[in-house]
This record gives C-alpha cells, sequence and structure tokens, in this order.
C-alpha cells in the first residue's frame, strides 16, 4: 500500500493506483473527460492535471500512478483557471443547442461547464461548419459536439478489438470518425455510444424520443444469444426507447452485441398479436380467452381420448424462461400424458445432450466463459463467435490480445476471428471429426497426453487408442485438405499447453457428423487433461438464450427436469409424489421425429409455443404437408410468422420484457430478470396460457413464478435454492444448492470423476466428388439477426443495418459465373431450387456458398437442404449440403 | 539510379598529397536540383575524351560524388584537389562551364579566378563560412563518396563499431555517459543514461529506433547526414544496439527524402555484405538487423512516444512519460531512441574517446551541433559549431551576416516551437540551458534570421498556423489553444485586433504550456511570448496605430509614401508598378495614385527603405 496526501486528506491506496483513482477513494472527484477505468490511460482532456509538491510540471492524475508521501493538489487556483480554459476552448465550435441535445442532462461537458462556472467570452472563434456523420444510418457521429476524449475510439480498440473508428486529420480539424465516413469493420456493438461522455456518438433510433430523466431503467436479461449480457431497457411510456448496459453488472461488463442493442424495438412492433386468434373458415380471427381456451381444451382432450396422450406433441421456444419451460413439460407430461415434449435448441443443441452426459456427465459447458481469457491455447472449431455469441468472442480476443492465447481455429470460412489467430485449419465439410482424431493420434503418439489424468479420471483410453491408432495422417492431410504440418503444429500447440480450451458452435452440433465431432473433441480434452481445471474446458456455445435452462427443465422427450431418464423409477416415484400424478411411460419423440411421426399418422395435435419450424427447418414443402395433415395445432407467439397459417389458435404471448423468470445461460448462470413493460390487455405469459389450459383441461398448474421455482428447487438437484430471494443480482452457475448459492463455476472440479472415453464410430471418410453439385452451401448466422429472424427483422435498427440477405460467393468462383455483386443467381440442390442475390466476399473459400439462415420468405435455403436425421442426436442437419449454381 | 553502379575509389583522405586530380561534386538534394548531376555527367564525359585522357597522361584522375558540404546557396559546389593548388572550389557551377573549368584549371592549370569561390591561400566568404565552424560530425560530408562503403572507411569508418565490440556494453554506455552527450532531438536528455535505462532493463527483446522524420520547415540536418555519411549514422545505431542488447534497428525517415532513403537503403545492404550488419557480425555473437522505414510525415513524431506509435501501425499520438520509450517502448519493449544527429555523434565519441568529446563544449552541453542557417543571412547552409558558440558568432562570422547588409531584426532558434530573440540577446550561447532560460529550446537546430523586412506578428503567426497544422488533436490545450493563438494573430495582422487580444495571447499561451502533454504544446506559444516579449511596439503598432513597420501584413497597407524614409530613388516606379499607379520624377518622393493603384504590394516589396505603408 502507498501512502498519499490529496487535498489534506490522507490515504492509502494499492501500488500503481493512479492518482484520480485514488482521489476518487478520497471522496474527491477531479474533472475528466477521457479517463475510464477500463482503458488504457490517454492523457488527452487534460482536465485531470493536479499540483504535485515537489514538481514544477503539472501531472496527469490519470496517467500518473501514486508515489509515497506524494502531497497533491487537485484544485488550485492555477489549475482551476486553466480547466476553465480548456472547457471554454472545448466549447469554441460546440453548437451550444443543449436545448434539442440528446445528452441534455447526462453530459459530462454540460456538467462540468456548470461545475468549473465557465464563462463564455474570453476566446472567440468563428464556427465552422463540420456535418455529422452516420454509420448505416444507426449511429450518427456528431464532430461539433466532441470532445475528443477518445473513449469511443480506444473503447473500440481495447474493449471490442475491432478498431472501426479513429481519429483522422490533425490540428483543429482532428475528427472522430470511421475511414471515409463509411462503416467498414464496425460491428454496431453501439460501445461508442455507451461510452461518449457527451452527445459526440448517439444512436439515431432514440433520437428525440425521450430525455434522460424522463426514462426509467429496467435490469434484464438479453433475449439473443446464449451470451445472457445483462442489459437495461430504458422505457419511456411503456415503451423501450434504448438498450444500454452496465459495467458493473453481469457477464458482458457493459459490452453488448448490435443484436443487443439495437434489436429491442420487436415488443413495441404494431405487429404484435393482441387478441387470440381462432381459425374459422380457413381463415384466423381474432376472439376472446375464454373461446379459445375452452376449445382448446376441448379439442386435446377429444384427441387425447380418441388416439391416446401420445398422439401430441408439444414444443417450446428454447426463448422461454425456466420456469415456463418446466411448467410446460410438466403440462405435456401429466396433463397430456406424454413425454412428447421438445425444445427448439434440438437443432443446436441435439448432439451435446447424449455425447456430454454420458462422456463426462453433465449436458452443458465445463467452464465459465472468463476462463477463456486464462487458456492459454484456445480451439475453435465451427463456430463464428464475433458474429452469433459476440461477448464469448471477446473473451476469446481478450486472451490473444491480452495474455497471448493461442487461438486455433477450424473452419471452413474465414471469419472475423482470422486476424487473431495463430493457426487456421480449414478442413473439407464433414471432415472435422477425423481430423480432430487424427490430432489426438499425434498428442498419443508424441507422447503429449495427460497420463496421470488419464488414469486417475478416465475409463476407456486403451480402447480410443487403439481405435484411433491406425489412422494414416498422410490419409487424412489428403481428405481434410490441409497440410500435414498444419496438423502437427495444432496437435503440438494443443499438446503442450497446460490449458487448453475448445469452443465449438452450431458448425459442429448441425453437421451430418455432429456427435462424432463432439465425441472427438471431447475425447481430446480429456486425453490432454483439460478438463475440471481454471482455463480449460469445453464449451459449446449456444444460439438461444435459454438453451441450456430449457433442457434442464427437462423440455426433452428421454429427460425429466435436471437430467434424470424418465424411465428412472426413483425418478418417477419422486416426480410422482409431488406432482400428484402418474408419469407417461412410454418414450417420447425430438421434435424432429415429429414431422415423420405425422405422415404416419402417430401424431395429430402439436402445440408450439415461440418457434416457427417452417422457417428453420429443411424441406419446407415436406413440412408444410405434415401440418396440412395435423388435427389440431395450438400455437402461441408474438407476431404471426410462416406456421402460425397452419394453427387453429394462436394465443398472443408475452414478450420478454412483459414477464418475469429466469434464464439459464450456456455457462450454467441462472440468471434472473423482472418484467419492465405492462403486457397489452389481452396478452399472456406464456405461464399464464399453460395456467389457463391446465385448469380448463381439470389439472390446474400454477403459474406463479414463485411456486414453479419453489417446485424446481425441490425437484432438480442442481438447481436447489432457485427460490431464494431476492436471488442473486449476478445469477449463479448450477449446480448450487441450499448450501452452496455460490454455484459452480467450473464443474468435475472433484477428482471422483469418472470420465468416458468413447471410441469413434465413422472413420472411414471419403470424400467424393460431386461433378453434378460442384459446391457446398453453408448456412449459418449473420451479427444483425437471429434464428429465423422474428425479433430482429421486427427490430428497426437492425433492419436498417442488414435488410436483405446475400449469399457469400467468393469472387472468383463468381467471376466464373460471370455474376457480379448483388446479382440473382439460381442455387439448386438435389432437394430443391431457390433464387438468391450474391455477395461476393473474398472470406468465403472457393467452392463454398454461404447463407444466412435469417430471410426464410426471400431466400428459402431451407428448400435445398434434404429431410434427415442424425441417427443419435434425432435432429436435423441444416448446416451444410452440396449444390450447384447458374446464372438466371 | 542517379550515378554508375561502380562508383570509384575517393582516396583524398588518407593521401592529401597525392598527385590524383580529384574532381568533386556534390551530390546533395539540392544540388541535383541545381543540375549536380549534369555537371558530374560532363566532367566524366570529358575524362572520357580520349584526346583530354592522352594530355593528361598516366596523372590518373577521378571525379566522384560526395554529400553536401553545407553551403547550399552556391550550389552546385565542385571541389577539385590537385597540385599545386591543393582544394579548390566553384560556385554555382552549371553544365555548359564545365568544359572552361576542365580546360583552363585541370588542363592548362590556370584555375578560373571568376568562378572561384574558395582556396586554400585566399580569404572569401566560403572560407569564412568553413573556417568558423567545428566540423565534428560532418568531418565526412563533402569529401567522401556517401554511396560507397569504403569510402567512408578508408576515413576511419567502422572502427569505432570494431572498437565497441571488444568492449563490454556497460563499458561502451559509461563512455557515452561521460561524454555527457545530450539528445540531439530537441529535449537534450542525457543520452548515455537513456541507454543504461535499455541496457538495465531486463527484456527478451530489445529495440533501436533512429528518428530521421525531422518535420520541421527549413530544417535538413537529418537529411544532409543521411545523404552525405550514412554510414556514420548506421554505424552510431549498430553501437546503439550491441550496447542495449538489441537485434534490431529501425531507422524512419521521411518519406520525402528520397534521395536519403536511397543512399541508407544501399548504405545497409554495403553494411550487411560487409558484416556489419546481420548475423554473427565480425565474427562475434552479436546479431543486428537494421530496417528502413518511410515515416508518416508528422511534426509531432519528433516525440518519440509518437513515432513509436506509428511504427506500431497507429496515429502517432504522443504517450505521458514515464514510462519512457527507453523503458517501454516499440511493443512494449526497452527501445533506445535517438535522433540521427545523437547517433553521428556515437562513432566519434568511442573512436576518440569520452574526454575528448566532453572537452568541447559549454558546462552542461557538451560536443558540436549542427544548424541550419537559413532567412536573410548570406551563407545559407548547414553549420555545425561547438556548443557555447554565440548566436553572433553563427550569424555573422560563419553565415555572413544579412543580406544586402539589411538590418538585422530578430534570429529565430530552434525550429517552429523556437522563439525569436532580438540583437540585444545575440550573445546568448547555444547551449541547453541558456537557450531554455532565453525562451526557446534547441530544438532541431534551426536557426532563421529576419531583417527588417519581417513582420514578427505575421512570423508568429506564421509558426503557429504551422504548429495548428502539425497538432497531433489529443490534448485539448494544444488542439484549439494553438488554433484561438493562431486566429487572434491573424486578427491583429488583419488590423481588427484590439488592447485586450496581448493579454489573451499572454495567459492562453501561458495555459497551453502548462496544461498540454508534449513537447509540441509546451512550446508551441513559444514564438507568440518571445515576439510580444522583445517585439512588443510592433504589437502596439499593429493594434493601436494599425502599421506594420515591415510591411508585411497586407491589411495594414494604405499605400501612402512616407516622405521621412523615402530616399527618392525611384525604383518603385521603375522597377515595379505595372499600372501607372506612381508618379516620380528624379530627386523627388514618389506618389501614389489610389486610383490607378491594384494593390499587388510589387512596390512595397521593391522598396528598400520600407517608405511605402
Amino acid at each position: 500500500m502507498i501512502n498519499l496526501t490529496i487535498d489534506n486528506k490522507k490515504i492509502s491506496v494499492p501500488k500503481g493506483t493512479k492518482i484520480i483513482e485514488a482521489a476518487k477513494k478520497a471522496g474527491i472527484d477531479i474533472p475528466h473527460l477521457c479517463h475510464h477505468t477500463g482503458l488504457e490511460p490517454f492523457g488527452g482532456c487534460r482536465l485531470c492535471v493536479v499540483e504535485v509538491e515537489g514538481t514544477h510540471e503539472l501531472v496527469s492524475s490519470c496517467v500518473m500512478p501514486v508515489e509515497e508521501n506524494m502531497v497533491v493538489l487537485t484544485s488550485t487556483p492555477r489549475i482551476n483557471k486553466a480547466r476553465q480554459t480548456i472547457i471554454e476552448l472545448l466549447l469554441l465550435n460546440h453548437p451550444m443547442d443543449c436545448l434539442v441535445c440528446e445528452r441534455c442532462g447526462d453530459c459530462r461537458l454540460q456538467d462540468l461547464a456548470y461545475r468549473l462556472k465557465v464563462n463564455f467570452n474570453v476566446y472567440k472563434m468563428e464556427k465552422r461548419v463540420t456535418p455529422a456523420a452516420q454509420i448505416k444510418g444507426i449511429i450518427e457521429i456528431n464532430p461539433k459536439k466532441c470532445t475528443h476524449c477518445g473513449l469511443c475510439v480506444r473503447a473500440c480498440r481495447e474493449i471490442r478489438m475491432v478498431g472501426a473508428i479513429d481519429f483522422s486529420y490533425r490540428g483543429f480539424k482532428t475528427e472522430v470518425g470511421t475511414p471515409f465516413r463509411k462503416s467498414i469493420d464496425c460491428e454496431f456493438c453501439g460501445q461508442c455510444i455507451s461510452i461518449c461522455p457527451v452527445a459526440g456518438v448517439i444512436s439515431t433510433l432514440s433520437k428525440y424520443d425521450a430525455r434522460v430523466w424522463e426514462i426509467g431503467k429496467h435490469n434484464t436479461i438479453c433475449p439473443y444469444c446464449g451470451c445472457g449480457c445483462s442489459i437495461s431497457l430504458n422505457v419511456k411510456d411503456h415503451k423501450v426507447i434504448s438498450v444500454s448496459s452496465r459495467e458493473d453488472l453481469g457477464i458482458n461488463n457493459g459490452n453488448l452485441c448490435a443484436k443487443g442493442r439495437f434489436g429491442y424495438d420487436f415488443p413495441n412492433s404494431p405487429l404484435r398479436l393482441t387478441n387470440p386468434l381462432i381459425k374459422k373458415e380457413g381463415i384466423l380471427i381474432e376472439t376472446s380467452w375464454e373461446e379459445t381456451i375452452k376449445f382448446s381444451a376441448n379439442k386435446f382432450r377429444e384427441i387425447k381420448e380418441k388416439y391416446g396422450p401420445d398422439s401430441i406433441a408439444g414444443i417450446i421456444s428454447a426463448r422461454c424462461t425456466n420456469e415456463e419451460v418446466y411448467l410446460f413439460q410438466k403440462f405435456m407430461r401429466i396433463v397430456i400424458g406424454t413425454n412428447n415434449i421438445d425444445n427448439s435448441s434440438r437443432l443446436e443443441n441435439g448432439a451435446n445432450i447424449d455425447i456430454l452426459s454420458s462422456m463426462l456427465g453433465y449436458p452443458a459447458m465445463t467452464n465459465p466463459m472468463n476462463d477463456l481469457l486464462i487458456s492459454e491455447v484456445i480451439v475453435v472449431i465451427g463456430a463464428n463467435p464475433v458474429e452469433s455469441q459476440s461477448i464469448a468472442a471477446l473473451k476469446i480476443k481478450g486472451a490473444v490480445k491480452r495474455s497471448n492465447a493461442k487461438l486455433i481455429l477450424i473452419d471452413p470460412r474465414k471469419t472475423k476471428l482470422n486476424s487473431f489467430a495463430r493457426l487456421w485449419l480449414s478442413p473439407n465439410i464433414q471432415t472435422d471429426s477425423i481430423l480432430l482424431n487424427v490430432i489426438s493420434k499425434i498428442i498419443i503418439d508424441e507422447n503429449l497426453h495427460n497420463k496421470e489424468f488419464i488414469k486417475e479420471n478416465s475409463t476407456g483410453f486403451e480402447e480410443l487408442r487403439s481405435s484411433i491408432n491406425n489412422i494414416s495422417i498422410k490419409d487424412v492431410s489428403k481428405i481434410t485438405d490441409i497440410p500435414e504440418e498444419k496438423i502437427f503444429e495444432a496437435a503440438r500447440l494443443i499438446g503442450k499447453s497446460k490449458k487448453t480450451a475448445f469452443v465449438y458452435g452450431s458448425g459442429v452440433t448441425q453437421q451430418k457428423y455432429s456427435t462424432e465431432t463432439v465425441k472427438a473433441i471431447v475425447n481430446l480434452s480429456l486425453l490432454t487433461g483439460n478438463i475440471g481445471k481454471e482455463g480449460t474446458g469445453v464449451y459449446p456455445l449456444k444460439g438461444y438464450n435459454n438453451s441450456q435452462g430449457a433442457c434442464d427443465m427437462g423440455a426433452l422427450p428421454e429427460y425429466l427436469p435436471g437430467y434424470r431418464k424418465f424411465d428412472d423409477p426413483a425418478a418417477q416415484t419422486k416426480f410422482s409424489s409431488i406432482w400428484g400424478k402418474e408419469l407417461p411411460k412410454t418414450p417420447g419423440i425430438t421434435y424432429h421425429q415429429i414431422f415423420g411421426k405425422i405422415m404416419e399418422k402417430k401424431i395429430r395435435a402439436v402445440y408450439i409455443i415461440g418457434d416457427d419450424p417452417i422457417a428453420s427447418f429443411p424441406d419446407t414443402e415436406f413440412l408444410k404437408l405434415t401440418l396440412i395433415k395435423l388435427d389440431f395445432i395450438v400455437m402461441n407467439d408474438l407476431f404471426l410468422n410462416n406456421t402460425t397459417p397452419y394453427a387453429n389458435i394462436v394465443f398472443p404471448a408475452a414478450s420478454f420484457t412483459e414477464k418475469e423468470g429466469t434464464y439459464t445461460n450456456m455457462e450454467r448462470r441462472v440468471q434472473n430478470f423482472k418484467s419492465a413493460l405492462k403486457p397489452g390487455k389481452n396478452i399472456k405469459t406464456d405461464s399464464e396460457i399453460i395456467g389457463l389450459l391446465s385448469k380448463e383441461l381439470g389439472y390446474p398448474l400454477d403459474p406463479s413464478v414463485k411456486n414453479i421455482r419453489k417446485e424446481i428447487s425441490e425437484l432438480v438437484p442442481d438447481y436447489q435454492g432457485l427460490d431464494v430471494n431476492p436471488f442473486p443480482q449476478k445469477g449463479i452457475q448450477w449446480p448450487f444448492s441450499k448450501t452452496n448459492t455460490d454455484g459452480t463455476p467450473v464443474l468435475y472440479t472433484d477428482k471422483k470423476n469418472k470420465f468416458t472415453f468413447i471410441i469413434p464410430e465413422n472413420l472411414s471418410f471419403v470424400q467424393k466428388e460431386n461433378t453434378e453439385y460442384p459446391f457446398i452451401l453453408l448456412s449459418g448466422g449473420s451479427l444483425f439477426h437471429s434464428h429465423s429472424g422474428a425479433m430482429t427483422r421486427n427490430s428497426k435498427g437492425l433492419h436498417e443495418v442488414c435488410p436483405e440477405g446475400f449469399v457469400g460467393i467468393n469472387p472468383n468462383d463468381a467471376e466464373n459465373l460471370k455474376a457480379i455483386d448483388s446479382e440473382l443467381i439460381r442455387i439448386s440442390s438435389g432437394s430443391g431450387s431457390t433464387t438468391v442475390k450474391v455477395h461476393l466476399d473474398n472470406n468465403i473459400p472457393r467452392g463454398i456458398l454461404f447463407a444466412p439462415v435469417h430471410f426464410f420468405e426471400e431466400m428459402h435455403i431451407n428448400n435445398l437442404f434434404p429431410w434427415e436425421l442424425n441417427p443419435v442426436s434425432k435432429s436435423l442437419i441444416n448446416k451444410s449440403t452440396r449444390v450447384k449454381i447458374e446464372k438466371i | 539510379m542517379i550515378l554508375k553502379k561502380e562508383p570509384r575509389n575517393i582516396k583524398i583522405m588518407n593521401n592529401k598529397n597525392s598527385l590524383d586530380i580529384q574532381i568533386l561534386v556534390c551530390m546533395g538534394t539540392n544540388s541535383i536540383a541545381s543540375g549536380g548531376k549534369d555537371v558530374l555527367a560532363e566532367f566524366e564525359s570529358l575524362l572520357k575524351n580520349d584526346k583530354i585522357a592522352a594530355t593528361l597522361g598516366k596523372r590518373p584522375c577521378h571525379t566522384g560524388r560526395t554529400g553536401c558540404r553545407g553551403l547550399c546557396s552556391n550550389d552546385v559546389l565542385v571541389d577539385i584537389i590537385m597540385p599545386p593548388f591543393g582544394r579548390t572550389t566553384y560556385g554555382h557551377v552549371s553544365k555548359e562551364m564545365v568544359p572552361k573549368i576542365f580546360e583552363e584549371h585541370i588542363i592548362n592549370q590556370k584555375p578560373v579566378k571568376e568562378w572561384l569561390i574558395y582556396t586554400e591561400k585566399e580569404e572569401s566568404p566560403y572560407a569564412s563560412f568553413y573556417n568558423n565552424q567545428t566540423r565534428l560530425i560532418l568531418e565526412h560530408c563533402g569529401y567522401i563518396d556517401p554511396e560507397d562503403i569504403n569510402s567512408y572507411i578508408k576515413a576511419g569508418g567502422y572502427s569505432a563499431f570494431k572498437k565497441a565490440l571488444t568492449m563490454q556494453p556497460k563499458d561502451i554506455v559509461e563512455v557515452i555517459k561521460r561524454s555527457r552527450l545530450r539528445g540531439r532531438g530537441g529535449a537534450g536528455f542525457p543520452t548515455g543514461e537513456k541507454w543504461e535505462i535499455t541496457l538495465n532493463t531486463p527484456s527478451d527483446q530489445k529495440y533501436v529506433i533512429c528518428n530521421a522524420e525531422e518535420c520541421d520547415p527549413g530544417t535538413f540536418k537529418d537529411r544532409s547526414l543521411l545523404e552525405g555519411d550514412p554510414h556514420q549514422v548506421i554505424e552510431g545505431i549498430i553501437i546503439a544496439g550491441f550496447a542495449a542488447g538489441a537485434d534490431t534497428g529501425f531507422i524512419v525517415i521521411n518519406p520525402d527524402y528520397n534521395l536519403a532513403i536511397e543512399r541508407v537503403d544501399k548504405a545497409i545492404r554495403q553494411a550487411e555484405e560487409m558484416n556489419f550488419l546481420g548475423e554473427k557480425i565480425l565474427n562475434t555473437g552479436f546479431n543486428f538487423k537494421l530496417i528502413r522505414r518511410r515515416g508518416v510525415k508528422t511534426f509531432i513524431c519528433g516525440k518519440s512516444t509518437a513515432l513509436i506509435k506509428t511504427l506500431e501501425g497507429e496515429r502517432g499520438f504522443p504517450e505521458l512519460t514515464p514510462p519512457h520509450s527507453a523503458e517501454k517502448g516499440l511493443l512494449g519493449k526497452p527501445t533506445i531512441l535517438n535522433n540521427t544527429e545523437t547517433f553521428s555523434n556515437i562513432s566519434i565519441i568511442i573512436s576518440k574517446g569520452a574526454d575528448f568529446y566532453a572537452n568541447i563544449g559549454t558546462e552542461k552541453s557538451k560536443g558540436t551541433k549542427i544548424f541550419s542557417l537559413a532567412g536573410k543571412v548570406k551563407n545559407v547552409g548547414l553549420v555545425e559549431v561547438p556548443m557555447g558558440t554565440t548566436l553572433k558568432k553563427i550569424i555573422y562570422d560563419i553565415g555572413g551576416g544579412t543580406i544586402k547588409r539589411r538590418k538585422f531584426k530578430a534570429v529565430q532558434v530552434g525550429g517552429p516551437l523556437g522563439g525569436c530573440f532580438p540583437e540585444s540577446m545575440l550573445e546568448t550561447v547555444i547551449d541547453y540551458e541558456a537557450l531554455k532560460e532565453a525562451g526557446t529550446t534547441i530544438g532541431s537546430g534551426g536557426l532563421v534570421v529576419m531583417d527588417d523586412k519581417t513582420c514578427m506578428v505575421d512570423l508568429a503567426k506564421h509558426y503557429l498556423e504551422f504548429t495548428q497544422e502539425q497538432s497531433c488533436g489529443k490534448c485539448a490545450t494544444c488542439r484549439l489553444g494553438t488554433e484561438v493563438l493562431f486566429e487572434t494573430l491573424k486578427k491583429i495582422t488583419e488590423g481588427k485586433g484590439t488592447p485586450e487580444d496581448i493579454q489573451v495571447l499572454k495567459t492562453l499561451s501561458k495555459d497551453i504550456q502548462d496544461f498540454s502533454l508534449c513537447g509540441l504544446g509546451k512550446t508551441a506559444p513559444n514564438p507568440v511570448l518571445t515576439t510580444i516579449k522583445y517585439f512588443y511596439e510592433e504589437y502596439e503598432e499593429h493594434i493601436n496605430n494599425k502599421i506594420c513597420r515591415a510591411r508585411t501584413c497586407r491589411s495594414l497597407l494604405k499605400f501612402k509614401i512616407d516622405e521621412t524614409l523615402c530616399r527618392k530613388c525611384g525604383l518603385c516606379f521603375k522597377k515595379a508598378c505595372k499600372f501607372n499607379a506612381i508618379e516620380w520624377a528624379p530627386k523627388n518622393s514618389a506618389r501614389i495614385k489610389l486610383e490607378n493603384c491594384v494593390r499587388c504590394c510589387a512596390c512595397v516589396d521593391i522598396c528598400e527603405y520600407n517608405a511605402i505603408y
């Protein structure tokens, strides 16, 4: 500790503390514009200079660390006068339009001018005309109001590691902005807006919407990806004006992505459903709750009586809260009486559930995302977190930039992570599992595997060794199209590192051999001993904000809440004792199996909460055919979507802003949130709807969050204590219990765990040249949209930035086709064909096309994929397919 | 390429009494611009002529290029060294003059008197320009072939490096420390101490950076050093690398210095071939790689931290120190960053010893300093003087005084951030502390002489315009304050000044100096403050009387004749006015007919007596 005196106050602070921070501790607020604790010191605004006894020159308190026995004066006549001068200079070219300024009342320049009693008539200057610049119409940079504090520039570079904005020009003309006033590199995270102390950078979306003092702030959890960021909804008159984030709250430390920052206005969309709909004479018409509930209950009862409970299936979105999911699976299991219950994350999560639980124990991310920051080597397989799980990507980038972690990318496509990568392996499609297996083989061959860990903690290593022993590296190099030395380099990097993290995304889990690849990843992490330690682990990335929770809560045909097998007698007894009813004994079917069963007339009715299978699944024509065959479809949704036309009843459901509950993010963190808005008069939460239906069906379920939590706490051992009040603000990572209220950040730390190696099944990958369909179409997410786009495409800002979808193509391939940017081409596969606009993209290798999945209505990319289920996970495959392209 | 691929050796350094005939053509940038290439080509073609070759018989005759020898105002300069005349210099040589010089001087042994500007025996301005200097760093400039490493080696080059290789790094640092060399970039940080910090900071990687950005207007010392004697700089860098334990060096050159870049590239290549650079240098374990980079041409890059930022690919913003770059520099590694001139001193100190060096100069400032002498002075060029020399000696003895014997008014010392001094201050000596006391810095070594045709307010405005454009924009005070200073000065020169403006200038200047982060902001107001201090009456005249005594501020001109000043010479009538706006008869004062006057100011400019106001 260092002792010093600031303005006659004695204080002791840790070594290395800057004077400005020490002063803050002593209760002295030194005026500043450019200082920020999360950024490298800048020293540009010059307001924070102080006098230090013994030095003649003034000292920048934001840069200078404290020294023993330092005597600091923060406010002397010499300093105060010059501070006034600086503020006056800053205001010389300022438009002085505080009356109509966005940041009036929340502006540091305004505050400082007031606090320092600045007068405005010493210096004079003719005002210059510098027009504001807009980045894609949603971010506005106003040079006249800019104080050149550089916070936005530094946040973009240091926090986001993007560098889309910088200073340009020199002298008085110095300006902050994007290169050539274009949106090159910008990821629209909006960090510049949130960090700007004045109205230099603002969002045009909320311009003139609200004064700062009219806004009510409601902390909640972001409804998009699995990161589970904390966001604050800024609400005025029951309307979300904008989204901000707090640096001291949540896993995101104030960071957001484009979706989180700008995808907020769908709850206020005029397209929201406001009344229950019932289909009469082929048309959905508005009606009352009474009628629809009664009608639905009767219909369910009728079908159940006629065809048995297993003729009904229920699907719930992985965006619903844990409480809703729990209630719904309970509804399906005991009110309806079937195990035909699944959630929408089946597509991305199917491969994880079985493989991770049988090899490790829990089907979940082993470590918190923050552990990536201390990893030595990070392997990212089939994932583009920069666009899909932005905050996870920040941790990866941060590890590379700040602690020199080595990043290995395994992806056919070049992503925004590539500039951070030590090594990029670009395997041919569907060869990633064999590539990972051969890496395991090299590690074993070179004796780099963790023998002690394997011996103490695992079974099945010898079987694995002998199963992969005979793979020829040469053959794999040929199959994958990766030079041998690169494979060796990757193997050695992983083998020699003490802490390796394996991150993978939908590029693994939605592939044909998804289960094989997940197996290979876990085998690799086990044999290098990278489980159960900080900085190591397996990180499956998730696209839905409650993918993890939906599975934890038992919206799975084979598992009851807490991953108890549905046919486990002990579990059955326990659950039925609490639920007061016998549990169904027959196995259920997965989401993706439902449609096949409809064709077999085994399924007669479906209840879908918050999902749009037509927009999400392959082979649209087949899907439509099945939906027509159904006797009864009930849906809960915010909007009409592509599936609602087939529904008999559509209930208007509340959005995340209008309800309370918990979400479990992909790192198992259970986070509580409260409602920010009141739902419309005739809009109900999913729980309430389920409650009404169950009551009508004669087994009333209590939709109150409090009681559901109590029940979960009782039935799910890992969620014991979910009903604590108040729930910890930073959330808890399960497993937690009444005694372990801090949760479990890292799984499997106790040495008792026995992990299981599972030998790969399919080792003979023979790539056949397909002359008829020479291209490979990859589908994936984009920075600005999420899944079917129901939320993002109803958000004005995101729609503005990314209004339409393009199929990315390598410029050389485009040239062969004689296609230019934005031109229409036809893509055909064995399953169908569609017409799309192309976008020339150097990041895409030759022979590959990339299509975003969010533009069902315009692009019909789904048509190109065949209806094909992974035999193990029973989930669909919609990541890659062979296609041909032609010009129209 | 400027010259033939195989340069010939010039041996003058070692055998001055040789019978060989040496023809040395200056090949600095100025000289090339004045036609130096043609002059050299003409000499070479003449030499090839059979007849002439026969006349010369067996006496070898060499032509050679040299770097700048300093007196750029007389370019193209050609030295002919042959017995019995020894060294003779021709000035303003053009291609057409070459045959005559060749015929008479070399063949007939009769120098062309009217073109000669220097002989060993006679007094001349050129002689006084040279003889009053102490050329230590510039010793080789003008003598050796800058494009030939052998020429440098014959002149004793790289012997210091070889000597350094036998020493311990800490001993080298000790020698530099004892020599009390201070950085020539402007701030004057003791070089030895800087090196010591880098040497003593443990790191897996260290760097040496040579700053040759040199963006001050009117300064060309680094350029001349790199053009005239690049190996001396390189030798200094390698020694620094050896002393600090660095294995990589960068030399960052102003991107406009094409010739310097070309010569440095060539020099690096030659040094690599001779194994002064590269792996296992001269069979020791020392490896050193020197990389030449084009700079970004910003004045702010004189600040080490800003230069390092640009090398890292970022905007050239200065950072606050500590940590110093010697401790945490390029890519966070300890880095020795010195000015080109500083590195030029190193080989001299190592080979001649610290005591030799420490004997030159004043108590706190040692060695010699190069100045770029410019402005209204006769001998414009590069001069090297020991520390402690008075400004007067430089301007009058070396520079030859003002042009046309006009009245000396002021000298601006230290580049655009320096101060302006009147005649009364000319006894000030060149010394870091003495100049700081007087209100300026030694800066990059600019010396601009001004006569009574220069307006001091306008001059201050001119410098502020430059600093404003070069301000990096980081600090509010510098970015905005200099703009307000500039606009206020502009207002005054336009006759719109008010008495309060002087107070505004003074207080704002003080605040800028106090509150700016780097040297640029801290010294930017120097021209304003010193002109207010020493030429206050000019400010008053501009504000109160709306008169500019130097007649430079055009807005203040009323186009009238001051009869007390007019000498009735009629020059304005005869040579300047093209619009029939001046009436003049012999022995009468001129009169301006304002109805015809178009305010072109030709008369104002031509008047030697500032009689038109």
